[in-house]
């Protein structure tokens, strides 16, 4: 069977590496550099197309692993670690009255408590994804799995108090 | 994709929502969430002494679909005794709102929101006869 590379592999990484930016960055300059269509641009079709397939896939392999939240993802599907199919309670809990809260205080139009809502669930966020590299290092999926799910949360959330912000820069 | 006609009419015009006090002893409370998306949605009945469910009260923070499926269900179970509720199915809901494939999780939601509420009430009222029986 010949397994098509994953996304570490595509620039010559385990999965379990750690990610240094600076270091995967270079790594995907150099390989970009190979297959970019301006080198191809003479080859015949052939070559063209499978030079602009290896661009295209070598971009969204860089895009998932210099992103912790999206790289978290895609180990979890390599690893086939799903996410679990119920939320905690304790954390629905919360983003339910959180919820609550923060449609309260746009309904008064309370700006200070919208932004108050909003510092606390960008501080929770920061927090999940710090704790998101550790739990990888020790190859702990469910943990990461269980991040992933309050990320997911935080993210609906703070959607919300970014289309407010933005309808209120816009007026 | 595009909603059907009954999924924007319960978006735009949701029945019930609100809240009941869950600390009530004829209220029962259902606290449900899909990972995937990451919604929310509460649903409350008040039951009655003869099991009849008298009032359906919904909070959801979710898609346009989670939020119809929810409206409907407080709708459909109105008048139901807990145990008529307790056998809807999320494919009844997703049949009368039209749900397209990607959406039937949160007709799978509304059906589990109903179910907690219902086990949270039989919780409740349990508990309050074996207090009684002492």
């Amino acid at each position: 069977m010949t397994a098509r590379p994953n996304y570490f592999e595509l620039f010559g990484l385990a999965p379990n590496d750690g990610i240094d930016l600076l270091d995967l960055e270079a790594r995907y300059r150099e390989r970009s550099r190979i297959c970019h269509p301006d080198r191809h641009a003479r080859a015949d079709e052939a070559t063209r197309v499978k030079n602009a397939l290896a661009t295209s896939e070598l971009n969204q392999a860089y895009r998932v692993l210099r992103d912790p939240i999206r790289r978290a993802e895609y180990l979890l599907q390599l690893g086939g670690v799903a996410l679990p199919e119920k939320a905690p309670p304790a954390l629905l809990m919360e983003m339910m009255e959180q919820r609550e809260a923060l449609s309260e205080a746009r309904a008064e139009q309370d700006e200070q408590r919208i932004c108050v809502l909003g510092a606390e669930i960008r501080g929770r966020r920061a927090s999940a994804v710090a704790a998101i590299a550790p739990a990888l290092d020790r190859g702990e999926l469910s943990a990461v799995a269980e991040k992933l799910v309050e990320l997911r949360y935080y993210g609906r959330f703070l959607e919300e108090i970014e289309a407010y912000e933005e309808a209120m820069e816009s007026t | 994709m595009a909603y059907s006609e009954k999924v924007i009419d319960h978006y735009e015009n949701p029945r019930n929502v609100g809240s009941l006090d869950k600390n009530s002893p004829d209220v029962g409370t259902g606290l449900v969430g899909a990972p995937a998306c990451g919604d929310v949605m509460k649903l409350q009945l008040r039951v009655n002494d003869e099991g009849v469910i008298q009032e359906a009260k919904f909070k959801t923070f979710g898609c346009g679909s989670a939020i119809a499926s929810s409206s409907l269900v407080t709708e459909w179970v109105k008048g139901m005794t807990i145990d008529q509720a307790a056998q809807l199915r999320n494919t009844k809901i997703a049949e009368e709102l039209n749900l397209p494939p990607v959406k039937i999780h949160c007709s799978v939601l509304a059906e589990d929101a109903i179910k907690a509420a219902i086990a949270d009430y039989k919780a409740k009222r349990a508990a309050r006869e074996a207090a009684a029986a002492e």
